[in-house]
């Protein structure tokens, strides 16, 4: 028998505290999918467990300046059904619904699957594409962290996540996700990849930002590709032109522990399909009227 | 029903969550799952565990009328909430419309996976009251069945949405 103990602290800075002066004997716990799958497989063996629910700064989902700002504590199924989140970006929602099957999603957190850092989990994938923000406390006070700060290392020890800054998605802005499932789904991806664009009435790309995960080096920026589509159409000859950049910035990432060729491969192909998707979407809204 | 005896051996925190409609109170250690609480605390032995890392969808329970994996649930963490399991979808002695169209469609075979299924196709219909082929598909995926080749499953599900609407 365990003699594990559990505590709920009613407030941010109590946790904080608490987290400080237990040190690694306390392990945070949200909805708790990731924690029970670690007490059992015994891969930590904490001393508190420490129950985030009770803990208001936590809680909430709202938007502010056209964005959208979700708290730690929402399940991953509410932010994937928030009206707020599909209008600011339906592009996470869509993403979110990726997510393990709704029994996961109905218990699993934002908060903690950012905590977590693993490079295969989806939502932190897409918000880096979407230039979110990542609003974190700690020991030494409070944070912000843009969310593919978060690619190479997460949360500093004794740290929380307290919400996602989402902001408002400028005219033009779309964006898709991308999830290379083995034939066992319940393994992690091979590959994932988020793309965002920018797109000017003229059909012409301003910005791009294209995020791979489940690499060896984590997550990487596909700065080659971003760079090559600014100013360029979404056409055809353009996107297979630069969709073979991916397997370059993948290369120059994971250095030593390389991606493997058939990763390499796959973000060539994928960078191409959702490139093709998103120009499909940009032409269609043209043909409306839209920008 | 009683309250489960508290262990003295090990740290335990009450839990009170109400069970298929009743008040229970138990005393658990920090780690036990709620799959262990209803199987062996409260010998609701319906609910199975499969896999015990939340992909099987054998330990699918509602808490608070959502689908979850009971495996995966720390029961410190359900503490004040409603929770369902398959031992309280009936009424009195008449099936749900779900459970009677899982006998009524055979959509079964050794069993075991089959309160999960009916758990996780009743919270279907309570959210998406007369869902598409592909809603069932997309929403049962995630309920492993090793022996029905799930056709049957399907035809159960759709049968009952069509059957209440």
């Amino acid at each position: 028998m365990t003699a594990l103990r559990y505590h709920e602290p009613r407030s941010l800075d109590e946790a904080l505290s608490l987290l400080a002066a237990a040190g690694h004997t306390a392990l945070p716990v949200a909805g708790g999918t990731d924690v029970a799958r670690a007490l059992r497989d015994r891969l930590v063996e904490p001393a508190i467990l420490l129950g985030l629910r009770a803990v208001p700064e936590l809680q909430g989902l709202r938007e502010v300046d056209g964005g959208v700002e979700i708290g730690a504590l929402t399940t991953l199924r509410d932010a994937e059904r928030s009206e707020a989140v599909r209008r600011v970006a339906p592009a996470l929602a869509a993403t979110l619904a990726r997510v393990g099957a709704v029994r996961i999603r109905n218990q699993g957190t934002l908060g903690g699957n950012l905590a977590q850092g693993h490079p295969a989990y989806d939502p932190p994938t897409m918000l880096a594409a979407l230039g979110a923000t990542v609003r974190v406390a700690g020991p030494h006070g409070r944070r912000e962290v843009p969310a593919d700060g978060l690619l190479h290392g997460g949360l500093g020890h004794g740290e929380l996540v307290v919400a996602v800054h989402v902001p408002a998605q400028p005219a033009g802005g779309r964006a898709t996700y991308a999830k290379v499932l083995a034939a066992d789904r319940n393994l992690p991806a091979t590959l994932t990849l988020a793309t965002c664009v920018v797109v000017e009435a003229d059909g012409r790309c301003r910005r791009a930002r294209l995020v791979a995960g489940a690499l060896p080096a984590g997550r990487v920026r596909l700065a080659s590709v971003e760079r090559a589509l600014v100013g360029q159409t979404l056409e055809p000859a353009v996107v297979d032109d630069v969709a073979h950049l991916a397997a370059d910035d993948l290369d120059a990432a994971n250095g030593a522990a390389g991606a493997s060729a058939y990763q390499r491969r796959l973000a060539a192909v994928w960078t191409a399909r959702s490139l093709r998707r998103l120009a499909g979407d940009a032409a269609a809204d043209r043909a409306e009227g839209a920008t | 029903m009683a309250e489960a005896p508290a262990d003295e051996t090990a740290a335990t925190h009450p839990v009170g969550i109400r069970v298929n409609g009743e008040a229970v109170g138990v005393r658990v250690p920090a780690d036990r799952m709620l799959v262990d609480v209803l199987r062996y605390d409260l010998g609701l032995t319906g609910t199975k565990e499969g896999c015990g890392g939340g992909v099987c969808g054998a330990c699918s329970v509602l808490v608070d009328g959502d689908l979850r994996a009971s495996c995966l649930t720390l029961a410190v963490l359900v503490d004040g909430s409603d929770v369902r399991t398959v031992e309280g979808l009936a009424d009195g002695s008449a099936l749900s419309a779900v459970q009677q169209a899982f006998v009524t469609h055979g959509a079964l075979q050794c069993g075991f996976c089959t309160p999960g299924q009916i758990v996780a196709a009743t919270a279907l219909l309570a959210e998406t009251p007369a869902p598409e082929l592909t809603d069932v598909r997309e929403w049962m995926d995630g309920n492993l069945c090793r022996c029905t080749g799930y056709y049957a499953i399907i035809e159960a599900i759709l049968a009952a949405a069509g059957e209440s609407t």
